[in-house]
């Protein structure tokens, strides 16, 4: 007759399993928490990249060494094990602008950053008052045309946007776009931040020579006019190297953001850039 | 009030520390993950040794073991206590006996109606009394009367009636020693394997203390289970599962739904408590409690067969396992009357009383609380840690680290399917080969009947016990689809 397990068996069964517990566990909570042995260095504590592309095909490389393409499904990168220091990341995509950034990895602590990638050549098609729709044209009612028109009626030297839950600002000061970060209860997002440990609550976007003088959001940054340069799309990030282009480059040219749509005014005619 | 205190603070600590300590919680969360593999592993253990011996068991022939020990004097009392069951129901588990290997000279069968069941219920009983009574050594109909003050209409009250009827009616009557009379107390649907009574008489004959011990037969709910719907066959084999990882460690085993004892200990304890609704699991502990702490439950490793818990439609079948597991969990009700007998009872020795304490507060505690754990509250601390938390490399490695051990954790389920398929019966020749697949399939559920139908049902009990909002006997309706055949389990 077979008898039941002996509480010897049974013992022995539990003195190992829970051995095995208190060995993987410190294990996993250590290796979890980002501590990793390093042949001659002992145990480091590493850091973390999180890379957000929210593109198809795009060719991601760090420090020169390709990680991986995004796809429909994969759109995001999550690179660990990774010894505190600056990592140089590189996203391309046919027919786009390379997206380049400077990263400084810390200890126990995740990099975040959002891929924007602009097109070469945006598409700026011209709108008109009622007429005909065509290749570079695009007919709009009297109502909507006027409404764009309208828009430009004020100044936007000032705007304020809610993004992931908190108030992004975006003024311009002596001809300077500057972004600010608005609540001071929360860390202000990875873009604010030259490194984990070290954010800050505004920066400038756009210092050089030109002086700006409309400024909004748009996408993932910042669109804005100068005197001299035309329009221009500045990425939001304190880090090296941000995107910026240059989307109209004629001079006194404005722009508004109108129901997300990126409206150009060049002396009496209205444009508009296709999303990117 | 002490198991509701338990798991309702363990989730709250759980949850305040997801908001204000999040680290803390995820390191919390990944070793409990690994704590969840470890015990899932050690209990596939204890699970795989007793699938072992119960397919062992299911093919020894206990009549020959039974030769050379002296048993002619043994009588089984078997009291099927009911209440609106149709009469198929309670005539299948007759023709189970009838069908069994036992000579039927010996058993005498009680049918246990009770009045307010109303008159349909005692011409159920009497019907089957007619046409199958004469074939046992008696066969007795007993009514148990409403309202008899100081109990709570439901099983235990019904089935305790009976037990005294049957005394006074068969066994007194008879002069039948109460030592010589093993009681088998099946729920109505109770179908049992051809050699149950057998295997039952030589555990009893053979016992180190019969008349200090219980005997528990693996409930498996094959009855319908192919026709049960995919939740119901899924709490059912996992209500099996845990009895047979029970019958492995019978310092933890404690009555449950079917079972058997002497008529002495049964008279002496007065009886199944009558006023409660866990009275399957309470008997024991009054047995315990009794006896000063002798007393112990012998696991048979033999099955007995009983309907999956099914409803004409499929909300109805989810209803009536949620209520039959709230039941079930409301066993809690036992930690008060434990506790309070334990300090009372100075004869049973402390370790004894320690340890009971801790197996029932640790089990209950922790059906109620680990599921919701692993598979909610635990990960928290990514939705509502913050940002901080959320810039950490733990925050990122925790769904990773975590869902490692729970996979490797579901190879105990992998095992589950496989042992399941060892215990079916064989599949109807209306069912094809899918249906094999989809009971394999099936225990992918598990993660979510453990929550819905363990862990809520187990706080819902426990939160009642808690405010004295206090359950009565719900009887699960047996409802059947199709008839069923003896059950035989698939060869290995």
């Amino acid at each position: 007759m077979m008898r039941p397990l002996s509480p010897r068996r049974r013992r022995f069964y539990l003195f190992a399993l829970t051995a095995l517990f208190f060995i993987s566990v410190p294990a996993a909570l250590l290796y979890s928490s980002g501590y990793r042995y390093k042949s001659g260095f002992g145990l480091v504590k590493t850091g973390g990249i999180y890379l957000s592309v929210p593109y198809d095909d795009a060719v991601v490389s760090m420090n020169g060494e390709e990680i991986g393409t995004t796809r429909f499904l994969n759109k995001s990168f999550y690179i660990d094990d990774l010894a505190p220091s600056m990592y140089a990341v590189h996203v391309e995509r046919e027919g786009d602008h390379p997206w380049y950034r400077t990263l400084v990895v810390e200890p126990q602590l995740v990099t975040r950053a959002e891929v924007v990638l602009i097109p070469e050549s945006p598409e700026v098609i011209r709108l008109t008052r009622g007429g005909t729709t065509g290749s570079t044209t695009r007919s709009l009612s009297a109502t909507l045309y006027d409404s764009y028109l309208k828009a430009f009626a004020t100044a936007a030297t000032s705007t304020e946007i809610r993004k992931s839950g908190t108030t992004l600002a975006a003024t311009i000061v002596g001809g300077d776009v500057y972004v600010h970060w608005t609540d001071e209860e929360r860390v202000p997002q990875d873009n604010f931040c030259a490194k984990p440990s070290s954010c800050v609550q505004s920066f400038l976007v756009e210092d050089g020579p030109q002086n700006s003088y409309s400024v909004s959001f748009f996408g993932e940054g910042v669109v804005y006019a100068t005197r001299q340069g035309g329009i221009f799309f500045s990425e939001i990030d304190v880090r090296r190297t941000p995107v910026s282009v240059a989307l109209y480059p004629r001079a006194n040219a404005d722009v508004r953001v109108v129901d997300d749509r990126l409206i150009i005014k060049d002396g009496n005619a209205l444009y508009q850039i296709e999303s990117f | 009030m002490l198991p509701g205190i338990l798991s309702l603070s363990t989730l709250a600590i759980f949850i305040a520390l997801s908001f204000w300590k999040p680290v803390f919680a995820a390191y919390l969360t990944i070793a409990f993950s690994a704590y969840w593999l470890f015990k899932t592993a050690y209990l596939s253990i204890h699970l795989r040794h007793n699938l072992k011996r119960v397919l062992h068991n299911l093919e020894l022939d206990w009549d020959k073991r039974l030769e050379n020990i002296s048993h002619s004097h043994i009588v089984h009392l078997v009291i099927f206590p009911f209440y609106d069951e149709e009469y198929e129901v309670l005539a299948e588990s007759i023709r189970g006996i009838l069908a069994s290997r036992w000579d039927p000279s010996t058993i005498a069968v009680v049918l246990a109606a009770e009045e307010r069941a109303g008159e349909r219920a005692l011409a159920t009983a009497k019907k089957v009394q007619q046409e199958f009574g004469q074939r046992f050594f008696a066969c007795e109909v007993t009514y148990h009367p409403s309202g008899i003050p100081g109990e709570m209409p439901g099983k235990g009250s019904n089935i305790s009636y009976a037990a005294e009827e049957a005394r006074r009616l068969i066994l007194d009557p008879r002069s039948i020693p109460y030592e010589n009379v093993l009681v088998s107390a099946f729920d109505v649907d109770t179908v049992v394997y051809p050699q149950y009574f057998s295997c039952l008489t030589w555990h009893y004959l053979t016992a180190e203390n019969p008349l200090r011990s219980s005997f528990q037969p693996i409930p498996l709910y094959n009855n319908n289970i192919w026709h049960a719907p995919i939740l119901a066959r899924v709490m059912a084999y996992s209500s099996s599962f845990w009895q047979m990882v029970q019958q492995e460690r019978p310092e933890k085993l404690a009555t449950f739904s079917s079972h058997a004892v002497s008529f002495r200990a049964l008279h002496d304890a007065g009886y199944w408590q009558r006023n409660i609704v866990s009275e399957d699991s309470r008997i024991f502990w009054n047995l315990l409690v009794r006896y000063d702490g002798d007393y112990q439950v012998v696991p048979l490793a033999y099955p007995v067969s009983m309907d999956a818990n099914v409803a004409p439609t499929f909300w109805g079948t989810v209803k009536n396992i949620y209520l039959q597991h709230r039941r079930w969990t409301y066993g809690a009700e036992n930690i008060a009357y434990i506790l309070f007998a334990f300090l009372h009872n100075p004869r049973i020795p402390l370790t004894k009383k320690l340890r009971f304490a801790f197996f029932q507060l640790e089990g209950f505690w922790s059906l109620a609380t680990h599921p919701i754990i692993l598979f909610a509250v635990g990960w928290l601390p990514l939705f509502v840690g913050g940002d901080a938390f959320n810039s950490t490399v733990l925050s990122h490695n925790l769904p990773t680290i975590a869902r490692a051990f729970l996979t490797l954790a579901m190879l105990g389920l992998v095992a589950s399917a496989g042992y399941s398929m060892y215990l079916m019966p064989k599949r109807p020749a209306e069912y094809t080969r899918f249906k094999n697949a989809m009971m394999i399939a099936q225990w992918l559920l598990v993660p979510i009947t453990m929550v819905v139908f363990t862990a809520i049902p187990g706080i819902d009990s426990q939160i009642r016990l808690m405010l004295g909002r206090y359950l009565g006997f719900w009887v699960t309706p047996k409802v059947r689809i199709t008839p069923i055949k003896i059950p035989a389990p698939a060869k290995v």
